[in-house]
């Protein structure tokens, strides 16, 4: 078996006419605006999981009162069995704190492939609760670890111990009871590598094996909140509704790990980006709204009010454009209540997708518009769906040692024009520096001239070193202007990695971020958000500009659930359930 | 020690970038050394040759010597492939795209079992390749070749009855228009070839590679992972 032959990811399906410019598309504040939608990895996951119906089982379920202990779940899908283990310990209330620096864990949990044995069970034991500081084999696929909500574990575990549910309000502000601080995956501490899991047809899209992780320590997390009250209170306590379940999901707390990522996988970060935007392309060549579309729009528009309504954040400019958001889906409440008439009688103009994106772009904030674009691909699973066997990549970036220099410097003043209006004269554009902290190797931010390490800088500043290379490049030309790139890069040894991804990207318009990560104006949590949304990420709290929580699986199907539904179980925006859901579950 | 793929990968580049080495050249050595690690070819062992070297060697440029019309000749000045081979590569394909046949010749240059990882570019590009190069005082050759057309090189290690002592030069020949294969004249008996290595031997060593993970020599992964530490900010944080 060839290497990457189990899916078709490595072609795009074909062009589509009406793509949006890149200069808009990857403007730094578009990529921090977007919202999750159909086409994020936590959405394909379980359609996956539901179409393929996953068998999931407890083989062991070893924990005391207290709820320490460790569980094994087998999951059995199309293409393998898999394990799931995860570890609960007792840890002091002190120590449980968000930063990928901590040391201690109230979970910790791997995913691996096949059977284990004892002694299997026993390494992993050893080293999974010790996360970074351990080993593991490759059999291993992920390893994370995860926190309790201090506000809800205890309160959820004492109200079913009581015989009651928890209110559903709780879950508006913290809608999960364990928080991920790192999922790791891609053979990190000596776990298998992504190259392997793509061989297979499990987990080959990108992110499906961490992802899962995470479904099942939510699954996790109810079996044990439920074990825990019913050993408190074997008498009076009830199981969770699962309603409640539904509604949630689990947090993580992301820094700036995540953002050197987007920079150094530029082909793989344009071929989502690229995917979202065939997605609306497709739905804006469709013709006019049909009736069932517009109610179904309008029942969407209404959801997400709801949900932004429902997502509480401190951070005072998330609150503002949560606030403009609502503001902006009244408005589009208003125009489709205006436009409900023609629609229906099929009289006068008829509205389509592409009218109703244009109207998002002239009146609505940029946040508004990457959230209608995420209700126009709820709306057309058919144009959408498909696209996900797509976001994967299988190419390296290449040297074309035989293009002449020129044309190399053609390249950048046609692609890279956003990079060379920058002023590097201007020591404002290098105000900041990026590098790798000692500990756990945690990329963080630096002020040039103040903090310590630009010496040992990461080369994140691609529109600094296209400058650097433009300069070199026309100084060389000007000598020699009939040499070829590979003439370039003996005179300038130094260039080597940047022409490279200047001759990669030229056809890929959306692989570069347009923005000077090391000037003024550079937001990282930005980055984070661009990730997080192809997750599946929501409810986006910023604790400061460079780190960020989060909640996936808000709404997600239940393992029970697996068997029951379709692909098309509907959980965008999951918003908080109706008390008498929860009465009657 | 058992060490993945893609953890090779980072920490070897992590180490490179520490030694001083070029941003395009320490991410294509690390992958170089990892694919030959990956296809049983020992990367990480000869990586352990030349890691002392490297300090010095980080930031050395080839040197052309001569250039004809489908001819370069490179200096390495000293330098191991892991600073110098990538661009001997595209210089390669780049001449032989321009002139159907060409041939790359780089002198004074050591650790020259490392380009084996290289070759596989050049097939990407549609460019069939032949590296040589001799031993000093070993009497022994090798010749790796790779097809356009194929995924895997084939190796070749033979002993050769000419004895040169101060052979340290590197040989590719590359073409667009026919395959180069290391198919020996008649007077090379087969019981000179000391080894060969053929893709269905690659093809299987990588696929438990990625399923069981890989072997590497404890030693020079701590001298790796000591040596990567030199790219960490210690900020008090």
């Amino acid at each position: 078996m060839a290497l990457h032959d189990t899916l078709s990811t490595d072609l795009p399906p074909a062009p589509v006419p009406g793509l949006r410019p890149a200069d808009e598309v990857m403007a730094l504040s578009r990529l921090g605006s977007l919202h999750a939608s159909r086409l994020s990895f936590s959405r394909s996951l379980v359609r996956q999981m539901i179409r393929e119906r996953w068998q999931l089982e407890c083989e062991r379920f070893a924990l005391d009162a207290q709820g320490y202990g460790d569980a094994i779940y087998r999951v059995a899908t199309p293409s393998g069995i898999f394990r799931f283990v995860v570890f609960a310990h007792y840890l002091d209330p002190s120590q449980r704190r968000d930063r990928v620096v901590a040391n201690d864990w109230d979970l910790a949990f791997v995913l691996c492939k096949g059977d284990l044995s004892s002694s299997d069970l026993e390494e992993l034991r050893a080293n999974v609760p010790r996360q970074e500081a351990g080993r593991c084999s490759a059999r291993v696929l992920t390893l994370s670890r995860a926190n309790r909500s201090q506000r809800n574990f205890e309160a959820v575990v004492e109200r079913l111990a009581e015989g009651r549910q928890p209110d559903a309000e709780w879950f508006e502000n913290v809608g999960y009871l364990y928080r991920t601080t790192a999922v790791y995956g891609n053979g990190k501490f000596g776990i298998g590598d992504y190259e392997y899991l793509r061989q297979g047809k499990t987990f080959a899209r990108p992110f499906a094996a961490e992802l899962f992780t995470v479904y099942m320590v939510r699954h996790f997390a109810f079996a044990q909140v439920e074990h825990i009250a019913r050993q408190r209170a074997p008498a009076t306590a009830v199981p969770l509704a699962a309603p409640l379940k539904r509604y949630l999901g689990i947090g993580n707390s992301t820094g700036l790990g995540m953002a050197p990522f987007l920079i150094s996988h530029p082909q793989l970060i344009d071929r989502w980006i690229h995917m979202r935007e065939t997605a609306i392309a497709r739905i804006h060549a469709l013709g006019p709204i049909t009736p069932g579309q517009h109610d179904r729009l309008a029942v969407l528009v209404e959801r997400a009010r709801r949900y932004i309504r429902q997502t509480h954040t401190d951070d005072a400019a998330q609150s503002e454009s949560n606030r403009r958001i609502e503001q902006d889906l009244a408005a589009l409440q208003r125009w489709l209540s205006l436009m409900a008439r023609q629609v229906d009688t099929q009289h006068g103009p008829q509205p389509d997708w592409r009218q109703l994106s244009a109207m998002a772009q002239r009146h609505g904030s940029v946040e508004t518009q990457e959230l209608i674009n995420s209700l126009l691909l709820e709306l057309h699973p058919a144009q959408v769906n498909a696209l996900e066997d797509h976001l994967s990549v299988d190419s390296a970036p290449a040297l074309q040692a035989d293009m002449t220099a020129a044309t190399l410097r053609d390249l950048i003043e046609t692609h890279y024009a956003w990079a060379l209006a920058y002023n590097f004269d201007d020591p404002a554009e290098q105000r900041y520096f990026w590098y790798r902290a000692a500990t756990k190797e945690e990329p963080r931010v630096g002020r040039r001239g103040q903090d310590r390490g630009a010496e040992r800088e990461m080369l994140l500043g691609v529109a600094r070193t296209i400058r650097h290379c433009y300069d070199a490049l026309s100084a060389f030309i000007d000598t020699t202007p009939e040499a070829d790139v590979v003439d370039f890069l003996l005179a300038e040894p130094d260039y080597r990695a940047i022409t490279r991804r200047i001759q990669t990207l030229a056809t890929l318009p959306y692989g570069e971020i347009r923005a000077n990560l090391l000037g003024p104006d550079c937001r990282p949590l930005d980055l984070l958000r661009c990730k997080l949304s192809f997750f599946g990420a929501g409810k986006f709290d910023p604790r400061s500009d460079r780190w960020v929580r989060i909640t996936l699986f808000q709404g997600a199907p239940l393992v029970d659930d697996l068997s029951s539904v379709d692909e098309e179980f509907d959980w965008f925006m999951a918003t908080r359930p109706d008390p008498r859901a929860v009465e009657t579950s | 020690m058992h060490v993945s793929y893609s953890e090779l990968i980072a920490t070897s580049e992590k180490a490179f970038e520490a030694l001083g080495m070029r941003p395009g050249e320490r991410a294509e050595a690390a992958e170089m050394v990892a694919w030959l690690q990956l296809h049983g070819l020992s990367g990480v062992r000869e990586l352990g040759k030349a890691l002392a070297y490297l300090p010095r060697e980080a930031g050395t440029r080839l040197a052309e010597l001569w250039r004809a019309e489908n001819i370069r000749v490179f200096s390495a000045q000293g330098a191991g492939i892991l600073c110098t081979g990538g661009l001997a590569v595209d210089a390669g394909v780049a001449l032989a795209s321009r002139q159907g046949l060409a041939t790359v010749r780089v002198e004074d240059c050591h650790n020259r079992a490392l380009i084996v990882g290289y070759l596989a570019r050049s097939a990407r590009h549609g460019t069939s390749v032949l590296a040589y190069w001799r031993n000093a005082g070993r009497s022994q050759a090798h010749a790796v070749s790779l097809s356009a057309t194929e995924e895997f090189p084939t190796l070749r290690t033979y002993v050769t009855s000419q004895r040169q002592e101060t052979d340290q030069s590197l040989t590719l020949i590359m073409s667009r228009r026919f395959d180069l294969r290391p198919h020996f004249h008649e007077d090379v008996a087969d019981e000179r070839i000391v080894q060969s290595i053929a893709a269905t031997d690659m093809r299987s060593e990588r696929e438990h590679a990625l399923e069981h993970g890989l072997n590497v020599d404890q030693t020079v992964w701590n001298d790796l992972k000591t040596i990567a530490a030199g790219v960490l900010v210690d900020d008090g944080l």
